[in-house]
């Protein structure tokens, strides 16, 4: 009995509150614009002495619920497109898979330094090219906005939309028109790769339904949530199978994020588009600071570099992980601003609609 | 006033229920452990108990917010402002050749 419970570590309560709170957080986040949370999770896990995988697993565990939760209550507005995210979700399982090989063959040959490294490389490319594009697009938009003109799509969307392979169009609500699957395939597929590798697929998944495919910022924001429950089911189970989910992990998670899912998602109802995108930018260039900071830490250790100090390698640590939190709360503190804001300017506004004697539809 | 009871009540109801899922995962922790290592098969506990909970929980949620009166943005809003300027166009007469 005691061997088979090995790989999962004792809990305290201060180990309950920190996850709890951390979940609460990256919910919000997640809810808000359809992915995040995870990579402040996986670290924060490990960081109480929990197993690299273990985190992994259980933080999928604890994901494609909340995925379902958020995706449910953002349906109920409108704003998810079932077809395309189960369309693209099958395929993220394919890439899901093919990340997770590619993990273990690079753990087999370079041991955990050289994972860590892959995954923070990763991180930084991604980050740096997709969050630099959102953050402009959001500026872009936001003069849209100014000047009342509707979201535009992009060239490549443009051409996507216009590409007519027959045998393999489908309809999607959120880009109003046919779509040839052979260009979801290829995105989901990605998306997959880099959820199984960062954990967070979202990261490529919302901008690429934004910028390739045409759809709308909320509504991919939304529709990711299902192919986040899609990949995320099937991978718990996968990993479950393995002995590597911890439920008592993912369900305090889940405490904490399921009250965050639901008010980011109430948030998206008050804002703008641009504003969606802003948030996305800014978390997206903010981890990237942190995740690029423990690079040196991990050539260091792999010989590439001469080795830092201990000294220096805990303080580029603490750094990191410190600019990660401030990433999610930066994150939080804008929605809640413009949940709040926009809930007082509704308040409002029913007043006196409740006073006056027009009568509303 | 009847909504906002109707609120409170499954508010309280899912909230007994989530708490009893939460007690009794941490009550049994040690056979907890032993299910979620036993793989194979038993690979259904996890995903079977976080379905269980996000339901019980979920509710929980959406009605705790609820009760705050934090909720979504109405539709009638955007009723209103639709309905005042966009359909009272401007008659004019018009010239015809």
């Amino acid at each position: 009995m005691i061997e088979l419970t090995s790989n999962f570590v004792d809990l305290n309560w201060m180990n309950v509150m920190y996850l709890f709170f951390v979940g609460l957080v990256g919910g919000l986040v997640s809810g808000f614009i359809g992915s995040g949370g995870a990579f402040v999770l996986t670290p924060g896990m490990m960081s109480m002495g929990v197993p690299g995988l273990v985190a992994v697993a259980s933080n999928m565990c604890h994901k494609f619920p909340k995925a379902l939760v958020g995706a449910i209550k953002r349906a109920k507005f409108g704003q998810v497109d079932v077809k395309l995210g189960l369309v693209m979700g099958v395929s993220a399982e394919a890439g899901v898979l093919l990340g997770a090989h590619i993990q273990e063959y690079i753990k087999k040959s370079f041991g955990d330094v050289g994972s860590n490294l892959y995954v923070s490389v990763a991180f930084v490319i991604v980050l740096g090219i997709v969050g630099t594009y959102v953050l402009l697009d959001a500026m872009k938009t936001k003069d849209n906005e100014r000047e009342n003109k509707n979201e535009e799509i992009t060239k490549i969307a443009k051409w996507v939309q216009s590409v007519n392979i027959p045998g393999t169009m489908v309809y999607f609500k959120s880009l109003g028109t046919k779509v040839s699957v052979l260009f979801t395939i290829p995105l989901g597929f990605a998306t997959g790769m880099l959820a199984a590798t960062i954990a967070v697929g979202g990261f490529l998944g919302v901008p690429s339904m934004m910028y390739i495919l045409g759809a709308p910022a909320i509504m991919s924001s939304a529709t990711e949530l299902v192919i986040a429950f899609v990949m995320g089911m099937g991978g718990t189970f996968k990993y479950a199978m393995s002995e590597f989910v911890d439920i008592r992990l993912a369900m305090i998670i889940l405490a904490g994020s399921l009250f965050g899912v639901q008010l980011g998602a109430i948030g998206t109802t008050y804002v703008k588009d641009y504003m969606i995108k802003i948030v996305m930018g800014v978390i997206m260039l903010i981890v990237l600071v942190s995740r690029g900071l423990m690079i040196p830490v991990y050539l260091g250790q792999l010989g590439v570099i001469t080795p830092l100090s201990d000294a220096t390698v805990t303080i580029l640590k603490t750094v990191s992980f410190a600019i990660m939190l401030i990433a999610l709360l930066t994150g939080a503190l804008i929605i809640c601003v413009a949940l709040f804001k926009g809930l007082s300017a509704e308040r409002k506004l029913q007043k006196i609609i409740a006073t006056s004697s027009v009568t509303v539809k | 006033m009847a909504r906002k009871k109707k609120t409170l009540v499954k508010l309280l109801f899912f909230g007994v229920v989530t708490a009893t899922l939460y007690a009794g995962l941490f009550i049994n922790e040690p056979i907890v452990k032993t299910l979620c290592a036993r793989g194979g098969l038993y690979a259904l506990f996890p995903v079977l108990t976080a379905f269980v909970f996000s339901f019980a929980h979920g509710n929980f949620t959406n009605y705790f917010w609820q009760t705050l009166g934090i909720e979504a943005k109405k539709k009638t809003t955007e009723l209103t402002t639709y309905d005042r300027p966009v359909e009272r166009k401007e008659v004019r007469t018009q010239l015809r050749a």
